[in-house]
């Protein structure tokens, strides 16, 4: 659907110079302008007569003329699907046609034009910004930042009427809008409509006047091939105004019959507008000619004949872009001024009026006047178009090399991305894969029901405190998905740039999740401090209920996570060997602290032996042979979204005590002095976690690497020496170690690296590499003029032996 | 807590030297401002300046920044100087002091790659607390939408320009090389490119504007700037009249620039501490090793990585398998003199398949339990293999 927008854009027509077309450009400016014209005298007539009689004449009218000058039926062969297409086509457009002209008499001629008079081409750039994939982004990198803006413009101009515009004047007259008795039955269950919806009127028309213009271009763009398929875009054109002519002659004879049923309050009305407006009315027969039927040619020739002829021709001598640039910046302005214009004659009329009949005057609805809102969206409507219509300057394709004439390529063929349907499958398998993903998973699910349970109970029962524990609930979720997507990472395959693997991810991400308690803790802390000095009323009818539903599925959630670690302390477990001996201390250990875990939060003191439980734990699960290690507690980011949960109960269970203390005793202050408590707590169960995954994002030695090691490696036969020994976990499982080791020149280079290799492997590390450097090595340096950098400290073995 | 006392003294330090000393009294200002502004952001009762006024806490994660990139500084020079110290010992006295270099408890340190990485931590752990920061904002502005309470307009002004004028120090007045070089290395946040982007649209019409606009602007005095409007234009639509609905949209807008502007950098540190290839090095890397693998002996090379340690240092570590009859030493020279230039610290691991007896590969055999090693061929052929 975005393909033709993006052929347009890319299109580099020659564009002529200026004076050969400076006719069609004065052409296009006059009928845009009498364009205007016409739709304020088409607003000036909607106020007297029935919307759908004014649609329908005005379409009447032009498909007479539509008729004479195109004879679009002369000679066409119209086969069955065209015929059903063409019908399809031409009940959207009716339906547009009505919502816009519906539309018109709620906001006016002014903002009816900043609404609607836009290309299709604006709106589909705009819609091809926002949901257009990232791999085009990369392409057209240059063009797009415009783009962005152009749309974000777009938006906040749309925005800016729909609720900065405050139409105050007109919003009262429109709290009774079963007052413009003319159009009672569509008023009527707009009305209804809108005030179910929750926005005014006025607001009401801007809504109908946005989903007009959407289909408008949807059923635009979706018919692309059905103009061809007719004849032409001008025979399309006038084919569909006499279909829609005839879509129309049901329901405005409907109307006609029900304002016939009801013919004094139309004229009532119509009186009490025409007297001050059109000064010429009377209940004669010719005056509703000259006051009707005289204005509703002109407006049809100009709004329907005139202005498509001239924008096809525009379009066919100038640009399709700069047609439409121009004609929406003259309409935009145009009608700017005409406003201004109108508003002034208005008021004369309306002060002549009140000086000569006072009454009427104070029915005289006010004109929808400027505002700060629509100029403010004026301006940006200006912006937007000059930016999503200004053409790109890149090409789409990406430059490949040269053909065997010498013809440059271009890869035009972007890269489509797979099926929301297909990832969103895949990515549930292996979530599902791991014991820890799928736990994390799992516990979300509940979350998110309960979270959006209580978004629903609270919307329905018009609860804030509820809607915003929700929303607290959702904040919290994102902790989770943030793990939940680390833990998918991690088994992600190494890659060039990631060559060691995704495993750090998880340690990132407990840091992370980490960072974002203390931000918790600082926020609740902050909140507290500000309430301890004057503690708020608050309300605790369903508070109580509330936080112990959250505390009730905190607990499921711990349990879970809990349970992780007695499952994994039980596997670990199983295995015993020689090699594990010293570790049984501290299996002991673990368990004590998984058992401080789901208990409390005095975990946190016990926090400097945290860091031997992976290893404890890997050290069984390598000796038994178990597999791979991954769904261990150990892991930071288990440990992250465990305290993250952990943090959440404590949460439950203040408010739970405070509102208890609160119901009881009243004591308003126990509330910040809970937070303040949680807050602290918070905070202290966090430390633990960060020294540790900070210390392994900085590539700590691991404290059970035994200085033995080296000692040992020291005393292998011709080891002199070694150097830039760095040994580091890389995650909560692996360690990875680098040596160099100076050998004397009689040793063998293979043996001792297998002997380094044994030994470092003993201390479970996987990930190893090992330098063997003798004094010949150094003498080639020298020869080849290298550069000795960290080696300094080795060479130094050599030349003072 | 030795360790702690030694960080104290060091910070003792840092307040003693002549050239931190300004540094001192901005950190005490940025504080008492920070409380200030923050009380006053709590009286108002508006979003949007708190989401304006959390950039005063990112001023003193900053400053806590700067101070540990100076510490690191000092760190490494006084190793420097150490190390200069005993090769004069050792060029002076000739007394033997290599042993007792390699003394292995003593040389086993807790960082061995030095304290580099700190200035990185740092960097990521400042951006991604102002990130979190942005996302409680967002979720409180949030709720105080559904609260609806009242909110206090005469605060706005004076406490978002004592924020913007100590941010605008902070920025321009404290050394920090580690923001330096993350904001000069780190792609522009989008905040930058839409601002550049339309300044190059102003210099197409206004050609004399463009030493002032068309360089890279930072981007955390762009989000200072850009903050101080939203601010000043929602007190003005507040004095309006337009309701608290506007401060929410504020502070939206906000906390979506803080995101903006801190997601790059955080994502270019975080890069780092996971031990990937910088980006940039990727090209020289890769004609290096081409250029290494072609030596006369060389068989393949396996298992290369090579990540960033800190900022502009690349560390690397890289098999080698080279053909049974090369000279070890003299592959090994080749290969470091080529990637030496690029890799500050490097370590390679020469390897030759069936130095002991012909076997496969695949064979393996986890003997790990045992720790003395035997002459047996077979048990080292597995350690061959696995590198």
């Amino acid at each position: 659907m975005f393909n033709p927008i993006l052929d347009d854009f890319s299109k580099t027509s020659k564009s002529r110079p200026l004076s050969d077309v400076l006719h069609i450009f004065i052409l296009l400016f006059i009928s845009k302008i009498l364009k205007i014209f016409a739709l304020f005298i088409t607003y000036n007539l909607l106020k007297s007569y029935h919307f759908m009689l004014i649609l329908f004449l005005t379409t009447l009218f032009a498909s007479i003329c539509l008729l004479f000058i195109q004879k679009p039926f002369s000679s066409i062969r119209l086969n069955k699907t065209i015929l059903f297409r063409l019908i399809k086509y031409t009940i959207c457009l009716t339906i547009v046609r009505v919502l816009w002209i519906f539309g018109l008499t709620l906001c006016g001629p002014l903002r009816t034009i900043l609404l609607f008079e836009h290309s299709d081409l604006v709106i589909l750039a705009c819609f091809h910004v926002l949901f257009s994939s990232s791999s085009d982004i990369g392409v057209q990198q240059q063009g797009q930042t415009s783009r962005i803006r152009g749309a974000v413009f777009f938006i906040l101009a749309v925005l800016a009427i729909f609720a900065f515009d405050n139409d105050d004047a007109r919003q009262r007259v429109l709290d009774h809008p079963e007052g413009h008795s003319h159009h009672r039955l569509f008023a009527h269950v707009f009305y209804r409509l809108t005030s179910f919806i929750g926005v005014g009127d006025h607001k009401g028309g801007v809504i109908l006047l946005l989903i007009a213009l959407f289909i408008r271009c949807a059923i635009d763009s979706l018919n692309k091939k059905l103009i061809g398929d007719v004849g032409g875009p001008k025979k399309f054109y006038a084919i569909t105004t006499c279909l829609s002519t005839a879509c129309l002659i049901p329901t405005s004879f409907i109307m006609l019959l029900i304002n016939n049923i009801f013919p004094d309050s139309i004229d009532s009305s119509s009186s009490t507008f025409q007297t001050t407006l059109l000064p010429s009315t009377s209940s004669s027969f010719f005056g509703t000619i000259v006051s009707l039927f005289i204005p509703l040619i002109i407006i049809s020739i100009l709004l329907f004949v005139s202005d498509f002829y001239i924008e096809q021709i525009a379009i066919v001598k100038l640009e399709r872009l700069r047609t439409f640039r121009y004609g929406t910046f003259t309409m935009i302005g145009g009608a700017l001024i005409a406003s201004f214009l109108w508003i002034k004659s208005a008021t004369v009329i309306n002060n002549n009026s009140i000086w000569f009949n006072g009454n009427i005057g104070k029915f005289e609805p006010e004109e929808h006047a400027l505002s700060g809102g629509v100029v403010f969206s004026i301006v940006m409507f200006i912006f937007s178009t000059d930016l999503l219509l200004s053409p790109i300057k890149q090409r789409s394709g990406a430059f490949i090399g040269y053909s065997q004439d010498g013809v440059p390529l271009f890869n035009l063929t972007h890269q489509r991305s797979q099926s929301l349907l297909l990832i969103l499958r895949s990515s549930l398998r292996d979530i599902l894969a791991e014991t820890d993903s799928r736990r994390i998973f799992y516990f979300l699910c509940i979350n998110l029901m309960f979270t959006f349970v209580e978004l629903l109970y609270g919307a329905w029962t018009n609860s804030l405190g509820l809607i915003s524990d929700g929303f607290h609930m959702l904040f919290d979720c994102t902790a989770l998905v943030v793990g939940l997507y680390a833990a998918l990472m991690s088994r992600w395959k190494p890659t060039r740039v990631f060559s060691y693997g995704y495993s750090r991810a998880e340690v990132l991400s407990g840091f992370v999740n980490g960072l974002f308690l203390v931000v918790v803790a600082f926020f609740v802390f902050y909140e507290a401090i500000g309430r301890i000095f004057e503690p708020p009323e608050i309300n605790t009818n369903r508070l109580l209920a509330v936080s112990v539903a959250g505390f009730a599925v905190n607990m499921i959630g711990i349990f879970s996570f809990s349970h992780a670690h007695a499952h994994a302390h039980g596997g670990g477990g199983g295995g015993s060997c020689p090699m594990s001996q010293p570790s049984v201390a501290k299996e002991q250990h673990h368990h004590d602290h998984s058992h401080s875990h789901s208990h409390s939060h005095s975990h946190s003191h016990d926090g400097g032996h945290d860091h031997d439980h992976g290893h404890s734990h890997r050290s069984n699960e390598k000796s038994s042979h178990h597999g791979h290690s991954h769904s261990l507690t150990g892991n930071a980011n288990m440990k992250g979204v465990f305290l993250h949960v952990l943090a959440d109960t404590l949460g439950s269970v203040g408010v739970i005590i405070s509102s208890l203390l609160i119901q009881y005793f009243g004591w308003y202050i126990s509330d910040p002095i809970c937070s303040l408590f949680i807050s602290i707590m918070i905070f202290l169960s966090v430390i633990p976690l960060l020294k540790d995954s900070a210390m392994t994002l900085l590539l700590q030695t691991p404290s059970d690497i035994q200085y033995e090691i080296l000692g040992r490696i020291i005393k292998i036969d011709s080891v002199l020496s070694y150097s830039d020994e760095h040994f580091w976990r890389l995650s909560s499982s692996t360690i990875v170690g680098t040596i160099h080791i100076q050998i004397s020149n009689d040793g063998d280079e293979q043996l001792v690296t297998s002997q380094v290799q044994a030994i470092l492997k003993e201390a479970q590390m996987q990930n190893v590499a090992v330098q063997v450097e003798k004094q010949v090595f150094f003498n080639h340096l020298a020869g080849l003029n290298s550069a000795l950098g960290q080696l300094a400290t080795s060479e130094r073995t050599f030349l003072h032996k | 807590m030795g360790k702690s006392t030694s960080v104290l003294t060091s910070i003792f330090y840092l307040v003693k030297s002549s050239h931190s000393r300004s540094t001192i009294i901005i950190t005490i200002t940025t504080l008492l401002i920070c409380i200030t502004v923050f009380t006053m952001a709590g009286q108002a009762n508006s979003m949007a300046l708190q989401a304006y006024c959390s950039l005063c806490i990112f001023d003193l994660l900053f400053i806590g920044t700067a101070l540990l990139s100076a510490w690191i500084m000092e760190n490494n020079n006084t190793k420097v100087r150490q190390k200069m110290q005993i090769s004069n010992n050792i060029d002076n006295n000739s007394i033997n002091n290599s042993t007792s270099l390699f003394i292995p408890t003593q040389t086993i340190t807790t960082f061995s790659y030095g304290t580099a990485r700190f200035e990185v931590l740092a960097v990521f752990t400042s951006t991604m607390l102002s990130i979190l920061g942005a996302f409680f904002i967002l979720k409180e502005s949030i709720e105080k939408y559904l609260e609806d309470e009242t909110i206090h307009t005469e605060y706005l002004i004076l406490s978002s320009i004592l924020t913007y004028i100590i941010h605008m120090i902070v920025i321009y007045f404290v050394r920090n090389q580690a923001f330096d070089h993350v904001i000069a290395a780190s792609s522009s946040s989008w905040l930058q490119e839409h601002v550049s982007d339309m300044f190059q649209s102003v210099c197409h019409y206004i050609p004399g504007l463009s030493r002032l606009l068309l360089p890279r602007i930072n981007p955390l005095a762009l989000l200072c700037w850009c903050g101080l409007a939203i601010v000043f234009s929602d007190s003005f639509l507040l004095k309006m009249g337009y309701g608290h609905f506007v401060d929410t949209l504020s502070s939206l807008l906000m906390a979506f620039m803080t995101f903006g502007t801190m997601v790059p950098m955080a994502i270019y540190s975080g890069k780092i501490l996971l031990q990937t290839t910088p980006a940039p090095m990727i090209g020289q890397l890769d004609k290096c090793l081409h250029e290494a693998s072609r030596l006369d002996g060389v068989l393949e090379f396996r298992h290369e990585h090579f990540w960033a340690l800190s900022f502009g240092t690349l560390v690397g570590s890289l098999h080698v398998r080279c053909r049974r009859d090369a000279d070890e030493q003299l592959v090994l020279a080749h290969v470091w003199n080529k990637l030496a230039n690029v890799v500050q610290i490097l370590t390679i691991h020469v390897f030759k398949d069936d130095w002991l007896r012909r076997q496969t590969h695949t064979f393996m055999q986890p003997q790990t339990s045992n720790p003395v090693l035997s002459n047996n061929p077979s048990t080292y052929n597995g350690f061959v293999v696995v590198t």
